[in-house]
């Protein structure tokens, strides 16, 4: 197959003199022009463009979707609410193989265009150990500049960064951390939050010791939080709990993070309420909870389920990681309600039926908040999104924490730390990071 | 009858036989000219007079009888009104020398029509490569005025120079209207959204909706031919312009501004990162309009690497004036 000047169907590759040429060539192998690929030419002029619209003011959110799981949660989060996230701004970060070039955008376009960045790794195919794609992030020269240009820049305290990974991988659980502290370094005062997808309990070993590893370095990187809250999911429960979309649609696995994460940033002008994202933040710092997992109901309807006690219950059910609810000191919940059951849904009855819950529930609880949005939707359906934190990590890791274990003792028989990237020290660093964390909650919890 | 209107007398006899007959009319005389054929009939007293006479892009079947004495051809006028006729010349070497003059007459008739029907092609080809030309020129403009404006658009709110961006979608609104009625290429409902924005001073809103101006563009010029009703890309064209040398200008114009924004935004990284992509894809216009721009881009380099903007800003004018001039000289604007 040859490009020549009139293209292919799919668009122009140009020879100036329309001589025909091998397929991914760069240069006329007739006349030495250069060629030119048009779509991809235009993809990132219009990328570049798109950003300026960042350079004329800070974002308020900024979601990052790290490796291809993350960026898939974050593309998906752009298609459906890109043109409701007010003053947001988009970015894909991924892995590619040398000599590879970075793919624009080419999804549908819904307000801000998202940016990509395809950082460049030293060996073919996906990176496999979190150790090596955090070596590669930590010396790319160009994650600062892209991360400048998501809009993270500056000391704005109504910042929030959500960074979204799942933490199997190499590229989520080794970039993610990196990424979150470059994001602290630009805007010490914005509030990262990570957003962790973690393997199911059937993944081999070295997969979950990516995953433990790649939340203890959530918690804690280079004597630094990179995240100011930690939500965790772990895959196997996200593909059991079902939520009800708009229109009747079934929600699961990577849509119910979408729909989570529009709880969370949803459109302010529909909030009755003052917390957003940043708040929660900063209530978990001062309480040095870091950890939450994300208890979700989406879609339930009033007619079904009769009362809001009734969906919180549901909620709870099914949180999307193991959870020792008596261990729980934080509780912070987000409601979506359409706006024809405002009248029964008030802030006032709101807060004592979450206080109810709260005490019925969470036998430790020392605080909590709650945000209440009214939706334009004609159905009886609500969503409720709880972040429950002060539970152990430990827990909420099991299997991850066998299965570390299991490749550390595998890592320290055959000495192959180096073709994974990391060093016996900063293994045993991620073990006891989390112990201490764990151990600090209870002790917060004791006095 | 095969009478023709005009005066026989006009035409320069060729040929002329003292004695001919016409089968059904009688004796007369016979006389051969470039356009006719014309019989004279014989009176007992007097002159002979005209008789009969035939347009020779009328006859048909001009050939010589048996005994070749005698010449026997068919016509049919324009008023659909037809005949055979028999000419007898009574002499075999008169009819022979009648049959040659006329087949030679009419031999050299055909051919000259043939030639007026090939400079008629020639000239209808000629008509379309212009019009084809003059299409791809008044686009080439109107997209590089465009383009320019929508980035002199998101140059202007960097420092919330309102009253330039209103200016600048002013001029986009015209260009584009001129887009859609002269090259059939409609981005106007997407310079609208641009507008409407800016008029409710939604900083972010306005660039977002330039960044989907720029994007239908560049997919309306993602196309080998120009729109089919306006003109038909003529056949093995390949001195410029032709029409794919439209989206290389768009994205030469893009990457241009670009450039400019980058260092408008104090991103000289990114503009120096965009004059490399200039310098690559300048040679292509060197060979396709004969613009030699690789000396000034290699100062804007410069200029960008020691940060400074007002010799960016000059270079910048420099090109923009060398590029608006080639097109401007060719689609008859008067040149700045």
């Amino acid at each position: 197959m040859t490009n020549n000047l009139l293209g292919s169907s799919k668009s122009i590759v140009w020879c100036a003199n329309r001589h025909g040429n091998p397929e991914d060539s760069t240069k006329c192998t007739t006349c030495g022009l250069p060629l030119v690929n048009y779509k991809w030419e235009l993809g990132l002029l219009l990328e570049r463009l798109a950003t300026k619209a960042l350079l004329l003011g800070p974002r308020r959110n900024v979601f990052m979707g790290v490796g291809s799981i993350g960026g898939l949660i974050v593309s998906e989060f752009h298609k459906s609410y890109g043109d409701t996230v007010s003053n947001g701004s988009f970015l894909l970060v991924d892995c590619v193989e040398e000599g590879e070039q970075a793919t624009p955008f080419t999804g549908v376009a819904k307000g801000m265009l998202p940016l990509v960045y395809n950082i460049v790794g030293t060996s073919g195919g996906s990176i496999t150990y979190g150790g090596l794609a955090q070596r590669i992030a930590a010396g790319d020269t160009g994650l600062n500049d892209y991360v400048r240009r998501s809009g993270v820049r500056e000391a704005d305290e109504r910042q929030a960064i959500f960074l979204v990974s799942a933490l199997g991988g190499g590229t989520g659980s080794g970039m993610g951390p990196v990424i979150g502290t470059r994001c602290a370094t630009q805007n010490p005062e914005a509030s990262v939050i990570a957003v962790a997808v973690i393997p199911s309990s059937d993944e081999v070993d070295h997969i979950q010791f990516n995953a433990y590893s790649g939340v203890s370095r959530l918690l804690r990187f280079n004597d630094e939080n990179s995240a100011d809250m930690v939500l965790i999911m772990d895959y196997e429960r996200l593909r059991q709990v079902r939520g009800v979309g708009l229109g009747g649609v079934e929600l699961r696995s990577e849509s119910l993070v979408v729909t989570m994460l529009n709880c969370l940033t949803g459109d302010e002008s529909q909030s009755d309420n003052q917390v957003d994202p940043t708040r929660i933040a900063r209530m978990s710092r001062a309480m040095k909870v870091q950890m939450f997992v994300p208890c979700l109901a989406i879609g339930r309807s009033m007619e079904i389920f009769g009362s809001l006690a009734n969906v919180l219950a549901s909620a709870l059910a099914y949180p999307l990681a193991r959870l020792d609810p008596t261990t729980v000191t934080i509780s912070y919940l987000f409601l979506r309600v359409p706006q024809r059951l405002s009248r029964v849904f008030h802030r006032e009855f709101v807060r004592e039926e979450f206080d109810r819950w709260n005490k019925g529930n969470l036998p430790n609880i020392r605080e909590s908040l709650f945000d209440l949005a009214y939706l334009d939707d004609p159905s009886d359906r609500i969503d409720a999104c709880i972040l429950l934190g002060g539970s152990y990590v430990d827990l909420a890791l099991g299997p991850a924490k066998r299965g570390f274990a299991r490749f550390r003792n595998y890592l320290n028989r055959g000495g192959q730390w180096e073709s994974c990237g990391v060093d016996p020290t900063k293994v045993e660093e991620a073990a006891h990071i989390i112990s201490l964390y764990d151990q600090r909650l209870k002790e917060l919890r004791e006095t | 009858m095969a009478e023709t209107s005009q005066d026989a007398s006009q035409e320069m006899t060729v040929y002329k036989a003292p004695w001919a007959q016409l089968k059904g009319v009688g004796d007369g005389e016979l006389e051969v000219t470039r356009t006719r054929l014309v019989f004279y009939k014989k009176k007992r007293f007097g002159n002979p007079t005209l008789s009969r006479q035939w347009d020779l892009d009328h006859i048909s079947n001009f050939g010589l009888t048996d005994d070749g004495e005698a010449i026997d051809f068919e016509w049919l006028n324009g008023s659909e009104e037809g005949g055979q006729e028999r000419l007898r010349l009574g002499d075999k070497d008169r009819a022979q020398e009648i049959l040659d003059q006329v087949s030679n007459i009419m031999e050299e008739a055909r051919a000259a029509e043939a030639r007026q029907q090939a400079d008629l092609a020639v000239e209808a080809q000629l008509q379309e490569e212009k019009l084809y030309r003059s299409l791809v020129w008044n686009t080439l403009g109107q997209v590089w005025s465009i383009t320019g404006l929508l980035y002199r658009v998101v140059s202007a709110l960097k420092e919330g120079r309102w009253q330039d961006v209103d200016i600048c979608l002013q001029a986009m609104m015209d260009e584009a209207d001129n887009l859609r009625k002269t090259c059939h290429i409609d981005v106007v409902t997407e310079v609208e959204a641009v507008a409407e924005q800016a008029a409710q001073r939604e900083m972010e809103q306005v660039v977002n909706r330039c960044v989907a101006a720029l994007e239908a563009l560049g997919e309306a010029l993602d196309s080998p031919g120009p729109p089919a009703e306006l003109v038909k890309e003529p056949q093995g064209l390949t001195a410029p312009p032709v029409w794919t040398d439209v989206p290389f200008l768009f994205l030469f114009g893009a990457s241009f501004w670009e450039v400019l924004l980058s260092r408008d935004f104090g991103e000289f990284g990114q503009a120096e990162e965009y004059v490399s992509k200039l310098l690559n894809l300048a040679p292509v216009l060197k060979e396709r309009f004969g613009l030699d721009l690789e000396e000034l881009l290699w100062e804007m380099v410069m200029a960008l690497k020691a940060n400074d903007r007002s010799m960016v800003s000059k270079r910048g004018d420099d090109l923009t004036k060398l590029i608006t001039r080639a097109i401007e000289h060719n689609t008859g604007e008067p040149e700045a």
